[in-house]
């Protein structure tokens, strides 16, 4: 688990960028994941530029449906956003 | 058991706290108390969460509210911050490094703090804010539509 690598903003950042998760910002910054136009994933990022907890860092991970080396891969670039819907797809099939 | 008064020493507020055990919860773990009913029942406002543990006494030489928790323990939350509920929500509070995290046992919602207090209402939030989202529309994923379904027999709207 590589929560000490990445604070809130590089997690925030890069479901921006790769996931095009446009956030909301309330107590905390919330923002759906869009998969065949539905809203399928809801991930919370705690506001600011903090190092992330590594319950938080989990739940993140559990928010996005994925393991925690996956969400390792999504940070640091390695899982694209064509994997990660492969992957989602997967979890969604699993738990039908 | 006669409700304690506002200024009985925390330790005897502590020993008024039963803890109400389910078997599920048992199973997994130590402690389960009902918070609201515990704020309640010592006098505290609806909003003042008290959150102890009976084997760890509370300390008696502070003025403030002691916030102790060990090991994951699971509260209700009978209450949100602008909104009332029809049944009580099950989250569990635990330790999170150096902060505290508060996840809901039955949505994938958490909230983080540097104390209980401050996770539990980032978590109570949370709830408020999945449930506004939930009720513009119906493009959600057949499981969000369960977590909605969930959530407006347990909220009333203000």
């Amino acid at each position: 688990m590589k929560n000490g690598k990445f604070n809130t903003y590089d997690v925030k950042t890069t479901c921006e960028k790769k996931l095009n998760i446009v956030f909301r910002s309330n107590g905390e910054f919330n923002g759906w994941y869009c998969l065949d136009g539905n809203k399928t994933c809801r991930i919370t990022i705690p506001k600011g530029r903090k190092n992330i907890r590594t319950e938080t860092y989990k739940s993140m991970a559990r928010q996005l449906k994925l393991s925690i080396q996956d969400f390792d891969e999504l940070l640091e670039c390695p899982l694209t956003p064509e994997k990660y819907v492969v992957k989602l797809r997967e979890r969604l099939s699993n738990e039908n | 058991m006669s409700i304690p008064q506002a200024s009985t020493t925390i330790n005897e507020k502590a020993k008024f706290l039963e803890p109400a055990f389910s078997p599920f919860y048992k199973k997994n773990y130590d402690k389960v108390y009902d918070s609201a009913n515990a704020a309640d029942a010592c006098g505290f406002p609806a909003n003042c969460l008290m959150i102890y543990t009976l084997k760890e006494a509370a300390p008696t030489n502070s003025n403030q509210t002691p916030i102790v928790v060990s090991s994951p323990t699971i509260f209700k939350i009978h209450r949100l911050i602008n909104y009332e509920m029809n049944q009580p929500l099950d989250i569990v509070i635990e330790q999170d490094d150096d902060g505290f995290i508060a996840r809901s046992i039955d949505m994938p919602l958490y909230g983080s703090g540097d104390d209980c207090i401050e996770a539990l209402t980032t978590l109570k939030q949370e709830i408020e804010s999945l449930y506004e989202d939930l009720i513009t529309d119906d493009k959600f994923s057949k499981e969000w539509l369960k977590y909605k379904s969930f959530l407006m027999a347990r909220i009333s709207p203000c």
